[in-house]
């Protein structure tokens, strides 16, 4: 198991977050955490990067406490630095480590035709679309080189087309790089087209199986199977 | 036949002949459209300033035409520009240097230790509450009347607004971005080289155009407690003479002078900043 929450709880004063909530992802796995606004899924996030400690429970990210720089990180927003070229911003996930910033640009030019990323390398992140800066934050992201990637509503602020043309994207990179990934989103829909298992967050964690063929296209969101997980996500969460 | 054919006079012909004229002209609008009305504006303003002279018959001690800055502008041209000018150039600049150096060193040293922060930012805000004309003369009995004692009086000016805006801009860093930084295991030099410097350039700068902006002021306040040359110690003796016209010659040149240090630090921003664009 690459990443084990058991029992954890967390409170922001006297405002409980999460109540006993246990979680379990297993090597190769992409997991979605789904639940509505201060659910508690981003706290989980930063229990599991060791930027917040919980008041009780277990946590294990690779059998160890989590700590920072032990998993890969892509925040809410893509975080990309305004002065920085998107190839020296996808380089920073190498140089918070303290790679050398020509030899992390040359890694991430490595990976940059994977990424769909072709053309933009001197390109700032205001000359970039919605799509391009997630492009370049997941690559920074992946470049760290961790086999856990945590992804924290990334498709979020992206418009209906660009967000099921990225989801596509990640499908199929993450088939290819065979990377553990652990994935929050409010969206049901996107939930059960990209994960093997669901969590539904409300305080408590609530495991769904999305026992559904891979590999996975977004042509199976109208097939009457992807429709009877959808609703079983949305059901969990309390939507239906 | 006329048409887009390339040929002379044809459209395109036409536009193809003037080569880069099209692009002259436009920039020569552009800037014209951007300066024009600030160069409109003081032209009249000069315009009314003189005919008002005129008009009320005003003794130059009391204001002096622009005309006749002018002519004591011209007339003293090599003792103020050969003499006195490079002085206060000399000690604004350096005043300036140390103040940008000890603004940027007290601001990240404020950053970096919050303890740091709430001793010292007390003492800098109080700096500021003492009026440095007051102060100055004890810069005399410290440093005599040496250009120590001017470039004192300029850094106590021109450093705080230095200091504080690259502290405000250190602090302006996105805060998901350093929550990124640090879950990625970076070290604090690290954050601070990578996010939180880079982020602090735009405050850094805004600081330093104000702070070149008064560090003129500062070296001409230095000069009048005393010296042998700089513009102030060359208007004040024009004061003392009642030559309004010599005195107002000067204060043309420190505001060249000030101006010119403003747009040197808008040039320096826009490099350092060209992502911008």
């Amino acid at each position: 198991m690459v990443v084990q929450m058991e029992n954890v709880s967390v409170s922001f004063g006297a405002q409980p977050v999460l109540r006993q909530f246990g979680l379990h992802v297993q090597p190769g796995e992409l997991v979605s955490l789904v639940g509505a606004s201060g659910a508690g899924k981003t706290t989980i996030f930063r229990l599991l990067t060791g930027l917040l400690q919980p008041d009780s429970g277990t946590i294990r990210v690779m059998g160890q406490p989590p700590a920072p720089g032990r998993v890969g990180y892509m925040p809410q927003r893509d975080c990309l630095m305004p002065w920085r070229t998107a190839l020296d911003n996808a380089a920073a996930g190498l140089e918070v480590q303290g790679v050398p910033l020509p030899q992390a640009r040359q890694q991430a030019r490595d990976l940059w035709h994977n990424f769909g990323l072709n053309g933009c390398e001197e390109q700032y992140p205001h000359q970039l679309s919605g799509g391009m800066r997630q492009r370049v934050a997941f690559l920074r992201t992946v470049l760290g080189g961790h086999q856990v990637l945590l992804l924290d509503e990334p498709f979020g602020a992206l418009d209906a087309l660009t967000r099921a043309h990225m989801q596509q994207w990640l499908l199929g990179l993450w088939e290819r790089l065979g990377k553990t990934v652990l994935f929050i989103t409010h969206d049901a829909e996107e939930a059960t087209l990209l994960s093997d298992r669901v969590y539904a967050v409300k305080g408590t964690g609530v495991e769904i199986a999305i026992d559904l063929p891979r590999p996975r296209h977004y042509r199976m969101v109208t097939e009457p199977t992807f429709a009877e997980r959808r609703a079983a996500v949305l059901r969990e969460v309390g939507l239906c | 036949m006329l048409g887009e054919t390339g040929q002379p006079g044809s459209k395109q012909g036409l536009l193809g002949q003037a080569g880069a004229r099209p692009g002259l002209l436009s920039q020569a609008w552009a800037t014209l459209t951007r300066h024009g009305p600030a160069a409109l504006l003081l032209a009249t303003l000069v315009a009314l300033w003189e005919f008002a002279c005129r008009w009320f018959a005003i003794p130059h001690f009391v204001l002096p035409r622009p005309s006749q800055v002018a002519v004591a502008l011209w007339q003293w041209r090599e003792p103020l520009v050969l003499e006195h000018l490079p002085v206060t150039a000399a000690e604004t600049l350096l005043g300036l240097g140390i103040s940008i150096i000890l603004g940027v060193a007290l601001a990240t040293a404020m950053h970096l230790s919050p303890t740091a922060g709430r001793a010292v930012y007390p003492l800098i805000v109080a700096s500021q509450t003492i009026p440095i004309i007051a102060l100055s003369p004890i810069f005399l009995f410290w440093f005599g009347y040496s250009m120590a004692q001017k470039v004192a009086v300029v850094v106590l000016v021109a450093f705080f607004p230095i200091a504080v805006a690259a502290r405000d801009g250190l602090r302006a860093a996105d805060p998901d971005l350093l929550d990124w930084m640090k879950a990625s295991g970076a070290s604090r030099w690290r954050v601070f080289r990578m996010a939180e410097a880079p982020a602090a350039l735009p405050s850094f700068f805004s600081g330093l155009k104000v702070g070149a902006s008064v560090s003129v002021i500062g070296a001409v306040l230095g000069e009048w407690l005393g010296g042998q040359s700089g513009l102030g110690v060359f208007g004040r003796r024009a004061a003392s003479n009642l030559k309004s016209p010599e005195l107002l010659a000067s204060v043309v040149l420190l505001a060249l002078l000030g101006i010119g240090l403003f747009l040197a630090a808008t040039l320096v921003e826009r490099v350092a900043l060209r992502y911008k664009k």
